[in-house]
């Protein structure tokens, strides 16, 4: 075998993968893992094994890559019966909203009506999108959210202003990052498959 | 009943190969455990039941998730290690029974397409 034709076979091999890895994004990430790891497996022995006793050759790789199908194809079939694990790996739309309400009233509920942002606690404890730590930090490092900020004016006027204004600015900063980190993983579509660099290589 | 569409025989067949193929793979494990790249090069091989090979490895992994095959890892002396499946219990099972209603199908089937509508008194 000559090493320019491994070369360009190689690239359509890889070409191949990063198609069905790209496919492959919306299935949950161990399924997607297996199914590209078993097809990058199937292309190296069919690369190497010879099809017909006394073959010259074994197939090509444009052969290989046909008789397995195109990407989409295969994703298909791995998606069957998936709806419930695709589900769990992206919220539905209802529950985006409900969570997107949670931040915002966790952010702001203070500021407008001092019980909402005791409801957002409530809806945020509620939610099944967010991890316990999550939900812990969110509840106890900014507690009331923006409405901790009215407070430095109550409280701070005896210290210096470099300090007053400081906590001002943590008061602010503080619950806008908590709140966009909860609102980052509310969102989050199912993650993206790293690329292949080449295929595998049998021994 | 559904009105019956010229030329939709072909797609109907390849339904029931769609429905049929867990069970022949199942099959093609009674015996012997074999790994992946042997059960789709032997699939592939037979006449029509395959049109995509990488079809076969999703349903591979489907009937390791509902318990009708297991996977071993084997090493290979020439290459890197490879996944065996193998029958499970529930495996046998489920051919068993479909092997049953299969051929009770098929002979029925069979013998309607072979009648030669003679009346019966």
């Amino acid at each position: 075998m000559s090493s320019a034709s491994d070369t360009a076979g190689d690239r359509l091999v890889a070409d191949y993968l990063n198609r069905l890895a790209a496919e492959a994004a919306s299935l949950p990430a161990d399924r997607r893992a297996d199914l590209l790891e078993e097809i990058s497996v199937h292309i190296a022995e069919a690369r190497t094994v010879r099809y017909a006793a006394g073959a010259a050759r074994s197939l090509s790789v444009a052969s290989v890559l046909e008789r397995l199908g195109r990407p989409e194809d295969i994703v298909r079939e791995a998606a069957e019966d998936t709806e419930s694990d695709a589900a769990a790996a992206q919220s539905p739309p209802r529950r985006r909203v409900l969570d997107t309400g949670t931040v915002i009233l966790l952010l702001i509920g203070g500021l407008l009506i001092g019980l909402g942002w005791i409801a957002g606690v409530a809806m945020l404890w509620a939610s099944p999108r967010w991890r316990t730590s999550d939900k812990l930090l969110a509840t106890l490092v900014w507690p009331g959210g923006l409405a901790a900020v009215l407070a430095v004016p109550r409280f701070g006027t005896g210290l210096p202003p470099p300090l007053a204004l400081s906590l001002l600015l943590i008061g602010v900063a503080g619950p806008i990052v908590a709140a966009v980190r909860l609102l980052r993983q509310a969102w989050r579509p199912a993650a993206v498959p790293p690329v292949f660099p080449h295929p595998h290589k049998a021994a | 009943m559904r009105r019956i569409v010229a030329g939709e025989a072909s797609n109907l067949v390849a339904q029931m190969r769609r429905g049929v193929l867990p069970y022949c793979v199942l099959a093609m494990l009674r015996n012997r455990e074999q790994y992946g790249f042997e059960l789709v090069h032997a699939l592939g091989g037979t006449d029509g039941m395959v049109t995509s090979e990488g079809t076969i490895y999703p349903l591979l992994a489907r009937l390791r998730r509902q318990g009708l095959v297991e996977t071993t890892w084997q090493e290979s002396a020439t290459g890197p290690p490879r996944k065996y499946y193998r029958l499970a219990e529930a495996g046998k099972e489920a051919l068993g029974e479909f092997t049953e209603s299969w051929q009770r199908l098929r002979d029925s089937v069979d013998d309607l397409l072979a009648s030669s509508g003679q009346e019966p008194f």
